[in-house]
């Protein structure tokens, strides 16, 4: 589903990725761990279309996607849900949905694609006309998974989504997070520092250290790699 | 109390006026962040456009709408060729880019229409009597200011509340980051936030030179108006700038009648004085909201 072949990515002058690639096959929870500053953010952001690619490619469903806009990402079906959420604190619940469903708008379809994000997330559904910096942290990071599903992405990135929360509210995520994809047969490529979370829910999983792949395997193998477990996993 | 209430209405009306302006001028504000000290002199040289296509024979309303068409499109691509170059630095560079743009319109009205003040209205909706209710009196002008204000006011509450399209513009003013991310094309926004802001200047322009004549002068005090009523209401607040406008009429027109006479334009001083103190209370404008940060 989604192919990224060697590629480096720079913030103005300082190099952040030289040479990462990886694979995520469609249906699947594929993870990025890695230290802070490992290069994950920027491994989502560069598939999001936030940064430019100096050299290698990105590839979604057969189509080369490297030099697309965001908008343009968007609409081929890639959804992210950023670090720090990035939600529309102004506004409502239910117009960040709304926001979500921006590029999809038919009227029908809106209604009931809120129906299916509400069964993942039903704590939202009596919040929908509160303003939504006044939701807590697990529901604020429920609103920002909620409205990238809106716009029906059959890739969905996601930066942290364990950032900021209890470590039970964390694991409530994720297993949430595993239940959507499953549900909707959605491709979700999560970066998480929270690695043995994350890796509980992944197929696949790959190891960034200083802005490249250390190591990659699916995740069982990576749960029974000692170095993985001591560096990473915490076990 | 007729006196009283003849100037409260006298300052209500041309306190709209500062309003439309001053609505032109947040809609940019939202947009790019760019306090536009040149949204008067765009709006005159709209103005002028305006005047130019009523001297052929083409009629009122094609000329208004070939006006407002030509505003929007000279306020996309001003934020297009120039503004995006100096988004994102600093705050200096962008007021700098507008008192650039201050010149290049004054410059270049100058050079197309020449320094005379033209004869601009008052169009004939506009002239006639006035209309009294016991000893208070409103002429047709600055009815037809109310009125339209209270219909611009009234459509761009309906875009911004009502449509997909107006939900996208607010989203972009809020977040750009999040609105990329949910595919939402921010150049064309900022773009179409210019537009619509000068398109509301040059209604602002037309409304004002009915009565003040059209130079490259008109909007210099209406400008200075306008603006205090967006700071005043609070610089990313629509209703903000229309209750400042008004504010700023009222208080003005107050000023002016109840302090003594022979101090010149102690109006202007006492209102700004005014300003100065609701700022000194809430820094963000009585509308305006305080950049709030949950992390």
């Amino acid at each position: 589903m989604l192919t990224i072949k060697d590629i480096h990515v720079s913030y103005g002058q300082a190099p952040a990725l030289h040479g990462v690639s990886l694979e995520a096959p469609e249906g699947e929870v594929v993870t990025i761990l890695g230290a802070n500053g490992a290069g994950k953010s920027t491994t989502i952001r560069a598939v999001a279309g936030l940064l430019p690619v100096l050299a290698g490619s990105i590839e979604f469903a057969g189509q080369d996607i490297t030099r697309l806009s965001t908008e343009a990402i968007v609409r081929l079906g890639i959804c992210a849900a950023p670090e720090g959420r990035q939600l529309f604190g102004e506004m409502t619940v239910l117009e960040n949905l709304r926001l979500g469903a921006y590029t999809r708008s038919e009227g029908r379809g809106f209604s009931e694609q809120m129906g299916r994000v509400l069964s993942y997330f039903p704590a939202l559904e009596e919040r929908l006309s509160l303003s939504s910096h006044l939701l807590s942290g697990g529901e604020q990071q429920m609103l920002a998974i909620g409205r990238a599903l809106m716009a029906r992405p059959r890739l969905l990135l996601l930066d942290e989504p364990s950032l900021g929360l209890a470590p039970l509210l964390a694991q409530d995520m994720f297993s949430r997070i595993k239940n959507l994809s499953d549900g909707e047969g959605i491709t979700v490529l999560l970066a998480e520092q929270a690695a043995n979370l994350a890796v509980g829910i992944a197929g696949y999983g790959y190891v960034l250290e200083g802005g490249k792949v250390a190591l990659g395997d699916t995740a069982e193998n990576l749960l029974d790699n000692e170095e993985v477990r001591s560096a990473y996993l915490g076990l | 109390m007729d006196l009283f209430l003849q100037q409260l209405i006298g300052g209500i009306a041309s306190g709209s006026l500062y309003g439309i302006l001053a609505l032109g001028i947040v809609l940019i504000y939202r947009s790019t962040g760019t306090l536009n000290f040149a949204q008067g002199q765009m709006a005159m040289f709209s103005t002028f456009v305006a005047w130019s296509a009523l001297s052929t024979a083409m009629g009122f309303w094609p000329a208004f709408f070939l006006t407002l068409l030509s505003a929007m499109a000279m306020g996309a691509l001003v934020e297009w060729l120039i503004v995006r170059r100096v988004e994102g630095t600093s705050q200096l560079n962008s007021l700098i880019v507008a008192l650039g743009l201050f010149l290049v319109f004054d410059g270049l009205a100058l050079y197309i229409w020449g320094p005379l003040p033209k004869g601009f209205g008052p169009f004939s909706v506009f002239s006639g009597g006035a209309s009294c209710v016991g000893g208070v009196c409103i002429g047709r002008l600055n009815l037809g200011i109310l009125a339209v204000s209270v219909v611009i006011t009234a459509l761009l509450y309906l875009l911004f509340q009502r449509t997909r399209f107006g939900l996208a513009m607010r989203a972009t003013a809020q977040n750009r980051l999040a609105s990329r991310l949910v595919g939402i094309p921010v150049g064309r926004m900022l773009s179409t936030g210019w537009g619509l802001g000068t398109a509301v200047g040059a209604i602002a322009g037309i409304l004002a030179a009915q009565s003040l004549g059209l130079d490259i002068r008109t909007m210099f005090f209406v400008l200075l108006f306008a603006l205090s009523a967006a700071v005043l209401g609070g610089l990313d607040s629509p209703a903000g700038a229309v209750a400042g406008g008004l504010v700023i009429g009222v208080v003005k027109n107050m000023a002016g009648t109840y302090t003594p006479s022979g101090v010149g334009s102690i109006d202007l001083a006492v209102a700004f004085g005014i300003i100065v103190l609701v700022l000194m209370v809430r820094p963000t404008g009585i509308f305006g909201r305080p950049a709030r940060r949950r992390v």
